[in-house]
């Protein structure tokens, strides 16, 4: 279990995380979501007392971190991939660490095949690839067999097959009731892994809900029409129950309530001309674009036409200007 | 075998149902298993390995040139009868201090190196940032550092102590016998310990400084100006307190150890308190901020 009360983080007169509060339980995968720069890696550093909160608390197991006596047996975090000596090989960095909390080194063999690392275990980890250097951070959060497992970004760099390991992995965890905590600025790998979503951005919370809550409120698709007949059209389909919105010019609406076969269906009995009909189903990548609108660190000026980009390709367009 | 079945079996077998309510199992993180982890960074790496290579050959190297060169003055000078210019005080008339100087002073670019490595054993990690991963397995922070601390001590005590005799030994070799220095000799003893004590001085204020900058480069450079430049530049101005000051540099205390004849500027006593000094003040300084900062 992973609690965070009224977490925040101020460097200078940049607020990083702003009055965080939520909780990770046991026994699934909560997906933490944000647009890059919105907090999530200071989130967890506070969570691992590696930086110390402006104000608010985090217990992590019921604990503070710091008063962990072994909390590798308690908590795995993944933080930065290649967070490791170049010249040490796997087994030398995992043992390391093993050694510090008497986790015998049998244990280090043993999460080195879990991750599926044992042919290039004894190799200097400066030679790893991006993937292989993601499966090391795996293999050193589940060192300890930890009730609370933290992973940032983890299937970054992981090809397909990396990707789908990640997920069973990430779901095998929560089944064996620990408590899950992963970060994404990807709503469309979460929604493939999470049972929970805490979505931050610019250090705020902008949701704490579950991945189905935000299916269904999703699910709230529209129907856009174009006729010249708009206004009358309206009227009509007021009759059958459904809502309609005049949008981007007098011609154009958007209709609620109905499908899109209903909507023609009315159109076509009143003798209505339509010039263009589509049912516009909203993704929960969309209603995740826009929770996060106005909270992404970099946008392009017309960031909020750029709703089909992933957050990070518009980070880089804005960047490049 | 599923990904499900291979995650438990840790040292405390499965977990299934039961995450977050089990004890904490075979103990904690203890100091003397700290120290098995901090020791198996240090040794599994091969940088060190080859840094205590190349202070073993320098720093036994170097004295033995400096005995073999200090000699062949002093016959050149018998000879002429002339004191060579650069020589030792007491010219040919060499006493012990005249050999123990120049031959033990000459393990100083030794003990430089020994401060590169105690530096090495943190800043590494923060170059690297295996620092997260200390601190996340060591929270309390202190342990990991005190750990670190011990590691330094008996790493580069053992090189400092195989370099301090064997510098002795093979630098004195090449003096007469009859004036030849050896351990049994008074005083002899004391100035090769006590120059071995120096170069772990140096390598626990390369770790102390280490933690403080958090940079290899600010660390060699601030090593560099302590142990090197320091102690001959500083009586240039003519400043009492700066000549002061250079008397009380690492390596001036611990070569006051070889200065029998009674030219150094203060006894045993200080000199062991100010290498005690220089070995822990900045490290206790980098413990609290160790402590206070974030990681």
């Amino acid at each position: 279990m992973i609690e965070a009360r009224g977490l925040t983080k101020r460097y200078g007169a940049k607020t990083a995380v702003d009055d965080l509060s939520f909780t990770v339980r046991p026994g699934s995968v909560t997906g933490f979501l944000g647009p890059n720069g919105a907090g999530k890696s200071t989130t967890m550093r506070l969570l691992l007392g590696l930086d110390r909160p402006t104000s608010g608390e985090a217990r992590v197991g019921g604990k503070r971190y710091r008063e962990h006596r072994a909390p590798l047996r308690e908590v795995g975090a993944l933080l930065e991939a290649r967070a490791v000596h170049p010249g040490r090989s796997a087994r030398a960095h995992l043992l390391a660490l093993a050694r510090t909390e008497g986790i015998p080194a049998r244990r280090v063999d043993e999460v080195i095949e879990l991750v599926g690392l044992t042919g290039v275990a004894r190799k200097r980890v400066g030679g790893f690839s991006l993937g292989m250097g993601q499966r090391l951070g795996i293999a050193t959060a589940l060192l300890g067999d930890p009730a609370v497992v933290m992973l940032d970004e983890p299937v970054n760099g992981l090809d397909p097959d990396g990707v789908l390991w990640i997920r069973t992995l990430l779901k095998g965890l929560a089944a064996e009731g620990r408590a899950v905590l992963v970060s994404s600025h990807l709503m469309s790998e979460m929604a493939q892994t999470a049972d929970h979503l805490v979505v931050v951005g610019r250090g705020k919370l902008l949701a704490d809900t579950s991945v189905t809550e935000l299916t269904a409120r999703t699910q709230d698709a529209a129907v856009t029409v174009r006729s010249p007949q708009a206004a009358r059209l309206a009227v009509l389909l007021r009759g059958v129950g459904a809502r309609s919105t005049t949008t981007g010019g007098a011609d154009r609406l958007e209709v609620h309530g109905a499908t899109a076969a209903q909507v023609g269906e009315v159109a076509g009995r009143h003798g209505v001309v339509l010039h263009e009909l589509h049912a516009r189903t909203s993704t929960l990548e969309e209603a995740y674009m826009a929770l996060t609108r106005d909270s992404r660190e970099y946008r392009t000026d017309d960031g909020a036409r750029t709703d089909g980009d992933q957050p990070d390709g518009t980070a880089a367009e804005g960047a490049a200007r | 075998m599923s990904s499900t079945s291979t995650v438990g079996g840790g040292p405390r077998g499965s977990r299934r149902g039961v995450a977050g309510s089990q004890s904490t199992g075979s103990g904690g993180a203890s100091l003397p298993r700290v120290v098995g982890g901090e020791w198996t960074k240090v040794a599994t790496l091969r940088s060190t390995w080859v840094l205590v290579l190349v202070v073993l050959v320098l720093g036994i190297g170097v004295a033995t040139l400096s005995g073999w060169g200090v000699s062949q003055a002093l016959e050149a000078a018998e000879t002429s009868g002339q004191v060579p210019p650069g020589g030792p005080p007491g010219g040919f008339q060499t006493g012990p201090t005249g050999q123990l100087v120049p031959v033990l002073s000459s393990t100083s670019l030794a003990a430089l190196l020994l401060g590169v490595l105690g530096g090495l054993v943190v800043t590494s990690e923060y170059a690297t940032g295996t620092i997260t991963a200390t601190l996340t397995a060591v929270p309390r922070r202190w342990p990991a550092l005190v750990a670190k601390a011990l590691v330094v001590v008996v790493l580069a005590g053992v090189v400092a102590l195989v370099v301090s005799f064997a510098a002795l030994l093979l630098g004195a070799s090449f003096f007469p016998e009859d004036v030849r220095v050896g351990l049994g000799d008074d005083g002899v003893l004391g100035a090769v310990l006590g120059n071995a004590a120096g170069m772990v001085s140096v390598a626990l204020l390369g770790l102390g400084v280490g933690t403080l900058l958090r940079s290899t480069a600010g660390t060699i450079t601030l090593l560099v100006a302590l142990v090197f430049v320091a102690p001959p530049l500083l009586p240039v101005f003519g400043v009492d307190w700066l000549t002061t000051a250079s008397e009380h540099t690492p390596l001036s205390a611990s070569l006051s150890f070889a200065q029998l004849d009674g030219s150094a500027p203060y006894g045993t006593t200080a000199a062991v308190l100010v290498l005690v000094g220089w070995a822990v003040v900045p490290l206790a300084a980098g413990l609290v901020l160790l402590q206070r900062r974030d990681a």
